[in-house]
């Protein structure tokens, strides 16, 4: 018998005792880990410097000028840091068009704009790939809205990059 | 045999401190850390300016009667909440546009829509200015945020479209 009559494990130990500093433990972790094992400040001296670029597309004019380089960036579902912008570019919005006479073009959406942001980031690189602050995961082709203190925007990653380790 | 369990008969630790409150004050403990992080934690973002914010909204495809019944001075206020979003400071409309297809010459152009309007509305408020965002009556205020909005008479959806701070 594992327990006795008085519910004691091998007849010393409680197991109410042993379920409530298990109980402790794990909230204690918890909260460790919460909020000191992944935390940016804490710990980015071990991250190295992710790259990444997004494209928002089809936006216009107003929303060119409130993206900003240097502004921080955060992802809007978790309100976590993603890094601060190095580098805006901005291109013609096209798409394609199919003709009455049934051929394609690529065509010009007129005051219409993609932009291109440059991102950088402390994160981590792991066979399964990257991670900005060791928490959210950049994949290319993934979209998310993310917002600095002047915008809002949908943004899909379109390229991302381990800066440290090009630089070794 | 000697007794090895954690708490005595009474459920006290030691003989000496009652493990359900031992628990309740972990908890208390644990909600007011996880509390404080949460409000005061996160790094810079939480650091608060108050100032005034002049944002326009625009809202489009809309009819002249609309058009004319933005009157400076107007309270707005977010239809869903019933927070204040500030006051109207001044408005200005065009004919409303919509981007359509030429299929003949494969183009996109802008094309103007008959007896209706885009009006651009320009609101000043108090808010809350920290370097992760602009709150002004509970809302976040950025370039590409939708909201619903009423003011005397009148009620409509559209999308900040400009932000800027007093004095800038």
């Amino acid at each position: 018998m594992l327990l006795d009559e008085k519910g004691r494990l091998f007849g010393k130990i409680s197991i109410v005792d042993i379920g409530v500093l298990l109980l402790i433990a794990v909230l204690i972790g918890g909260v460790y880990y919460k909020f000191f094992m992944v935390d940016k400040d804490q710990n980015a001296a071990k991250f190295d410097t992710i790259e990444y670029k997004v494209l928002v597309e089809e936006v216009r004019q107003q929303s060119v000028d409130a993206i900003e380089i240097g502004a921080d960036i955060y992802d809007v579902k978790t309100n976590s840091p993603m890094g601060s912008i190095t580098d805006v570019e901005v291109l013609p919005a096209t798409d394609q068009l199919t003709k009455a006479d049934g051929t394609m073009v690529i065509a010009e959406k007129p005051e219409r704009f993609n932009v291109l942001i440059t991102i950088r980031v402390p994160g981590i690189e792991t066979k399964y790939g990257f991670r900005a602050n060791g928490r959210l995961d950049i994949n290319r082709e993934s979209q998310q809205v993310m917002d600095t203190r002047m915008i809002e925007m949908v943004a899909k990653i379109v390229d991302v990059k381990n800066l440290s380790k090009a630089q070794q | 045999m000697k007794d090895m369990s954690l708490a005595d008969n009474r459920g006290k630790l030691f003989g000496k401190i009652n493990i359900i409150d031992l628990i309740i004050i972990l908890l208390i403990v644990l909600t007011a850390v996880g509390g404080y992080m949460f409000f005061f934690g996160r790094d810079s973002k939480q650091a608060v300016n108050t100032g005034k914010v002049v944002y326009d909204f625009e809202i489009t495809n809309v009819s002249k009667d609309f058009v004319d019944a933005i009157t400076p001075g107007d309270p707005i206020r977010d239809s869903t909440r019933g927070n204040e979003l500030g006051t109207v400071v001044s408005k200005s409309s065009r004919g409303a546009t919509m981007l359509n297809e030429d299929l003949i010459n494969g183009r996109y152009i802008i094309a103007e829509v008959p007896d209706a309007y885009d009006v651009v509305i320009t609101i000043e408020a108090n808010g809350n200015i920290t370097p992760a965002n602009v709150i002004v009556g509970g809302a976040e205020i950025k370039v590409g945020k939708k909201f619903f909005i009423k003011g005397k008479g009148y009620a409509n959806q559209g999308f900040v479209t400009k932000m800027t701070f007093a004095g800038q």
